[in-house]
């Protein structure tokens, strides 16, 4: 089971809509997980997860792979993003 | 006509915003199902603000009078804050206008080359859809009310075009941009004021790192604790026991955490109508340099946005408090204070000390505006059925620049939206020839 967190300044609009998207990622390539919103903010306690999903470049380090989900968002470069996703979580 | 309009008005938010949403849905081809299920859940959000809106009346207004009488505290105005403001936007016909009308005139204004950006960020629309309703309802004239909506859509837009290098540079994301309602109205006043600055020596270069800072004061910003300490500080005003002070802190605790929840209904009913929306303009923009127009919760994530956004909720009520001639009590808005100043982040580069000083003086002018709205926003208010008769509201969200000058010059009648125009032509000469360089 991976633990994916997506992110956004309120943990609200832009993270609901970005974790649609990855969950449909997700469902597409038999990723077994669970998946939850948060503010970039609290990301700090959401060290165990496995993947973080940003709604903007975080330079802070947390020892957990990060995703920009942008283009999500945006339309542009959403194939890419997905296949990072799919790399980080398959290995 | 006029009465069958009243009789869909008289519906209700809840009935008639549904509806609206979902005949829009079948035009931009979401489908049945889809349309409906946008529509309602838009209402279903709707009908649990109106729930958290009671706790209001329940609670906080018997305390509020208490208070008024026991100091003469002037603060009578509640902030109802940005979802009931979008609740009371979006149940006029203004309203229910709003999304083809702004639509519309966004694709043509992409189409002339007039702007870059295509603004999906469909909720915020609710600011244009505010102005159009109060100039609708001081001169009793639909289109004169379109018209103000309209022109601030575009003003929008231009803000938007005029940061788009900036903003994508400070957030590390290609090709968007921010026309939000509230955040493109803040831009022309930090870029004054970030002029300003580059001739004061001592702001010139200030480099005050506060990162570390950010950990100690982030639980500040939590909605849960600026309503309970919010809550004992009423409490104590109004001379209250422990009974009913413990009470008090639980409803203003309730309100913070409840009115963000249903917002988030909101925004996820009008979701589908974004999506389809982005795929029409990318469908017939494509090849042409578009910026994806988004809401500013996208650059909230900015750690200056974040500190500042949370040293400026004590602020706001110290403000509030002593701005003589102010009647706003900051509330529901308090948690969205990062909204405010995003903008001035990304104009000052980050830069902690000029983002504080500007929203200091940024937040002065919303109470000031807020307090001079308060009226209209009422009477739309007690219209659209979100809040109580007899209750003072406004909210923190409508202290909006773009709102105060676009509603007073509007006023003027078919003169008024004739200037409104000519500015916005030469607003777009000027966004077109200065905007922004990263």
């Amino acid at each position: 089971m991976k633990k994916v967190i997506v992110a956004c300044g309120t943990g609200m609009a832009t993270s609901s809509m970005i974790a649609e998207k990855v969950r449909a990622v997700l469902e597409d390539n038999q990723v077994d997980y669970t998946l939850s919103q948060a503010q970039l903010s609290e990301l700090d306690m959401y060290k165990e997860a496995d993947l973080f999903v940003t709604a903007m470049r975080v330079e802070e380090d947390y020892g957990v792979p990060m995703v920009v989900g942008t283009p999500f968002l945006v339309g542009i470069g959403e194939a890419e993003a997905a296949a990072k996703i799919i790399e980080i979580l398959k290995k | 006509m006029e009465a069958i309009l009243d009789y869909i008005l008289s519906l209700g938010s809840t009935v008639f915003v549904p509806i609206v949403l979902f005949v829009i849905g079948l035009i931009f081809g979401l489908g049945f199902f889809k349309s409906i299920k946008s529509g309602i859940t838009v209402g279903v959000g709707f009908i649990g603000f109106n729930l958290a809106v009671g706790l209001i009346s329940s609670f906080l207004s018997p305390a509020v009078n208490l208070i008024v009488e026991r100091f003469g505290f002037n603060l009578t105005v509640i902030d109802l804050g940005s979802g009931a403001g979008a609740g009371v936007a979006f149940s006029t016909v203004v309203g229910a206008l709003i999304i083809p009308s702004v639509f519309i005139l966004n694709v043509i204004l992409l189409a002339i080359g007039a702007t870059k950006t295509m603004n999906i960020d469909i909720f915020n629309y609710s600011h244009y859809a505010f102005t159009g309703a109060v100039v609708h309802s001081v001169t009793g004239n639909l289109i004169l009310g379109m018209g103000a909506a309209l022109v601030q859509a575009a003003w929008s837009l231009l803000s938007a075009d005029y940061t788009a290098k900036r903003v994508q540079n400070e957030l590390g994301v290609e090709s968007i941009s921010i026309p939000q309602g509230y955040a493109a109205s803040s831009v022309p006043l930090f870029v004054i004021l970030d002029k300003i600055y580059s001739k004061i020596p001592f702001l010139q270069n200030s480099n005050l790192d506060i990162k570390g800072l950010q950990k100690k004061v982030g639980f500040m910003g939590d909605p849960v604790i600026i309503g309970g300490i919010l809550g004992i500080i009423l409490s104590l005003l109004s001379g209250y026991g422990f009974k009913d002070g413990a009470n008090l802190v639980m409803g203003v605790c309730g309100i913070m955490v409840l009115f963000p929840r249903m917002i988030k209904i909101i925004v996820e009913g009008l979701m589908p109508l974004s999506e389809a929306a982005k795929g029409f303009f990318a469908k017939h923009f494509s090849g042409k340099e578009v910026y994806i127009g988004l809401d500013s919760a996208v650059t909230l994530g900015h750690p200056t946005t974040m500190i500042i956004g949370t040293v400026l909720i004590p602020i706001t009520l110290i403000l509030a408090a002593i701005l003589p001639g102010n009647r706003v009590l900051p509330l529901a808005d308090l948690a969205f204070a990062a909204f405010f100043i995003c903008m001035a982040t990304i104009i000052h580069k980050g830069n902690i000390l000029k983002t504080l000083i500007s929203g200091i003086i940024n937040m002065i002018g919303i109470l000031y505006i807020a307090t001079w709205i308060s009226p209209y926003f009422t009477k739309l208010a007690e219209k659209g059925g979100v809040s109580e008769t007899g209750d003072k509201v406004s909210a923190l969200w409508a202290g909006n620049v773009f709102d105060f000058i676009i509603a007073n010059v509007g006023f003027l009648g078919y003169l008024g939206l004739a200037i409104l125009i000519v500015a916005t032509c030469f607003i777009a000469i000027f966004v077109k020839r200065n905007a922004l360089k990263d």
